[in-house]
């Protein structure tokens, strides 16, 4: 075997990352108090505008940015936190890197899911493209 | 995945009832966890009922005369009786503590329950085998390095350089921080444990050391150091009233500190 040593004497070797990470799940908890608020405050202020009322609101540049941000924000905090409980409970590599590739699969595809809904409604289309649902 | 239940030949059974002789006063139940790895198929609890007033007033007393006087068979370690060396930390009424410095009558339960130091491997009945937290304690290299020559005389700290030293200095490595820690349950082989994240930041808040930036780098691990969640079970249950908690939080807090300088990993 060549490459450093993962283990001496059974104490880990540092891996010189980890303090990134860190700043990264604080940073983003900390954009996302104010962000949670305003959407908060955004879905009760939608709940009497009425379909048209809630098509008008996507069409609003601001809105729409926001909320992209918050749901990227959101689904990249997400995935940090999922990733803390993976590496914390499941020890088997296999297991782990397996659970972990999913959690990020379903993250981006959340994430393209989400800003591709997002566009549409603020460029004043559908929801839907067209020939797919009502 | 981690194990949440225990594994077989694990689990206790019902052991040995040591009564007390008629007529006894004060009598306190103690429920004892016995296990010889060499002989015994699963641990089991004996227990033992003592008179309080024939033994002096703290757990490890009591400790000392069922050994003595009733059931010389059970292993502990012990060796100062007040609370420096650190030798007899067991879980005691379901919290890690020193025998030595519990007074029995300070256990609520009608029945005190005496286990070893959860998830570490059992050499003898309320014995631990602490190689691992030794090493993880070695791996920090718990010394003063300093780049200046050796002085003639001591090195000198100012008294507000030294007061940093409070609250660290006191470990005397009992393990009961580490071993109360759930996340040291389910990561000890990479997790470095609060008592050894205490005992570095001891080093790194020193002044007179000059190895802050490489001991950082050697910490910066998602599992040696970031395993942390501030759970502070390890500050609940310091015998010596310490929060390595707060030097863990220190420590990250210096990680992501522009005066850090970090080298990359050779």
């Amino acid at each position: 075997m060549s490459g450093p040593k993962r283990f001496i004497n059974d104490v880990k070797v540092s891996e010189r990352h980890g303090a990134g990470e860190w700043l990264q799940e604080r940073l983003s908890s900390l954009i996302l108090i104010p962000l949670t608020l305003w959407g908060l405050w955004s879905g009760w202020a939608l709940s009497g505008a009425g379909y048209d009322g809630a098509l008008a609101w996507f069409r609003s540049p601001v809105n729409a940015t926001l909320l992209a941000a918050t749901l990227l924000i959101s689904l990249w905090h997400m995935n940090m936190g999922l990733k803390v409980i993976v590496d914390d409970y499941i020890h088997r590599p296999a297991s782990r890197g397996a659970l972990l590739g999913l959690i990020g699969l379903v993250c981006v595809v959340s994430a393209a899911a989400g800003v591709f809904f997002i566009v549409r409604l603020a460029l004043g289309s559908a929801p839907l493209p067209a020939g797919l649902g009502a | 995945m981690v194990q949440l239940t225990l594994p077989k030949g694990s689990k206790p059974t019902t052991g040995k009832v040591h009564k007390a002789p008629a007529g006894a006063k004060n009598v306190k139940t103690y429920k004892v966890y016995r296990y010889d790895p060499e002989v015994d198929a699963d641990p089991r609890w004996d227990v033992y009922e003592v008179s309080a007033d024939d033994h002096g007033p703290m757990l490890l007393d009591a400790l000392i005369h069922i050994k003595n006087e009733i059931d010389p068979t059970l292993a502990f370690r012990r060796s100062c009786r007040e609370g420096i060396c650190g030798s007899c930390s067991m879980n005691i009424d379901g919290r890690n503590t020193l025998a030595c410095t519990k007074g029995w009558d300070e256990c609520s339960s009608s029945t005190i329950a005496i286990a070893p130091l959860p998830h570490q491997p059992v050499v003898k009945d309320l014995v631990t085998d602490l190689t691992l937290f030794y090493a993880q304690y070695d791996s920090i290299q718990p010394y003063l390095q300093s780049d200046e020559p050796d002085p003639e005389k001591e090195r000198l700290q100012t008294p507000e350089e030294r007061s940093k030293l409070d609250g660290l200095y006191e470990c005397i490595l009992c393990a009961c921080c580490s071993t109360s820690c759930p996340s040291y349950w389910w990561n000890q082989t990479e997790y470095l444990g609060p008592a050894a994240l205490l005992q570095s930041y001891r080093w790194i808040a020193d002044s007179r050391d000059d190895a802050t930036d490489k001991r950082l780098d050697d910490l910066e691990d998602p599992f040696k150091l970031y395993r942390c969640h501030t759970i502070m079970n390890c500050a609940q249950v310091c015998p010596k009233g310490l929060n390595p908690a707060k030097a863990i939080a220190e420590t990250k807090k210096l990680m992501v500190s522009p005066s850090r300088k970090k080298t990359e990993a050779v």
